[in-house]
């Protein structure tokens, strides 16, 4: 190495930033969160308005098809569908 | 190669936990935030792509295969991300500020050879700057570079040489290559 590649790797060295800054990295996850719950919002506004769709086209049918159930069945089947809909969320969180 | 430690993060940060992610940025941050500032310049636009890229990482976890190291795919990341960025339109303002932070900070580096430096440097082309800032100032191997920047690697080895050898004579005729 010479005396310019010693210059030239100093220049370099003080362009480094720190090795360690809570503020980057604070920032980094404050952004990545936000992303993340605007994200997660359209997803829900985008399942919501499928639900909503097949309501509109299925709905007397799926009706139908939770009254014809016995009494203790139709809750469990509604807070399975929850549940299975909300594993990702609900595992992400954990 | 991926590291172990970098690996097991990775797989904790793709199962959605916080804190395994905040340990990457933490251990990539300085590699990301070096690499970009020394090749746009200007050190408040270069930490805004670093986070972009962060964001953009979180995103893409799934897809690292592992087949380079952790850093390097970042860098690559990065390299994207200021390419789009030199593309924008509103990034042009930037632009014309670029390389007034490079001049700051020089340590014992006397001003007027930092000026030189920094000046050569802004003269380079992008391509040519970004193989100098991944093999010159941040110790890449030239093939990691070139996967990374996704450049040949006979391209990579020659910016590296000629961007050297532009860099060097900035600072003056007393040749001592």
């Amino acid at each position: 190495m010479t005396d310019k590649d010693a210059i030239l790797a100093q220049f370099f060295e003080h362009q480094e930033p720190p090795a360690y800054d809570a503020t980057f990295v604070a920032s980094a996850l404050t952004r990545a969160q936000r992303k993340r719950n605007a994200s997660a919002v359209l997803l829900w506004l985008g399942v919501g308005s499928l639900i909503a769709m097949v309501l509109a086209f299925a709905g007397p049918q799926i009706g139908s098809a939770y009254t014809a159930m016995a009494p203790a069945v139709a809750p469990i089947a509604v807070i399975a569908t929850v549940l299975f809909m909300t594993r990702r969320l609900l595992w992400a969180r954990a | 190669m991926i590291s172990d430690a970098d690996a097991s993060l990775v797989e904790a940060a793709r199962a959605g936990d916080h804190g395994a992610f905040a340990r990457l940025v933490q251990r990539h941050q300085q590699g990301v935030r070096g690499f970009l500032r020394r090749s746009c310049g200007d050190f408040s636009e270069a930490d805004d792509l670093a986070q972009e890229t962060f964001l953009s990482a979180w995103e893409r976890l799934a897809q690292f295969r592992g087949e380079s190291s952790l850093r390097s795919w970042l860098c690559g990341i990065a390299w994207r991300k200021l390419l789009a960025s030199r593309r924008s339109v509103n990034r042009a303002r930037a632009r014309d500020t670029a390389y007034h932070d490079l001049s700051e900070g020089g340590g014992a580096l006397e001003p007027a050879m930092r000026v030189a430096l920094a000046k050569a440097l802004s003269a380079l082309p992008l391509d040519q700057r970004a193989c100098v800032a991944m093999c010159l100032a941040a110790g890449y191997s030239h093939s990691e570079a070139a996967q990374a920047l996704e450049m040949p690697l006979g391209t990579v080895k020659s910016h590296v040489l000629r961007g050297r050898e532009r860099l060097l004579a900035a600072l003056g005729d007393d040749n001592d290559r």
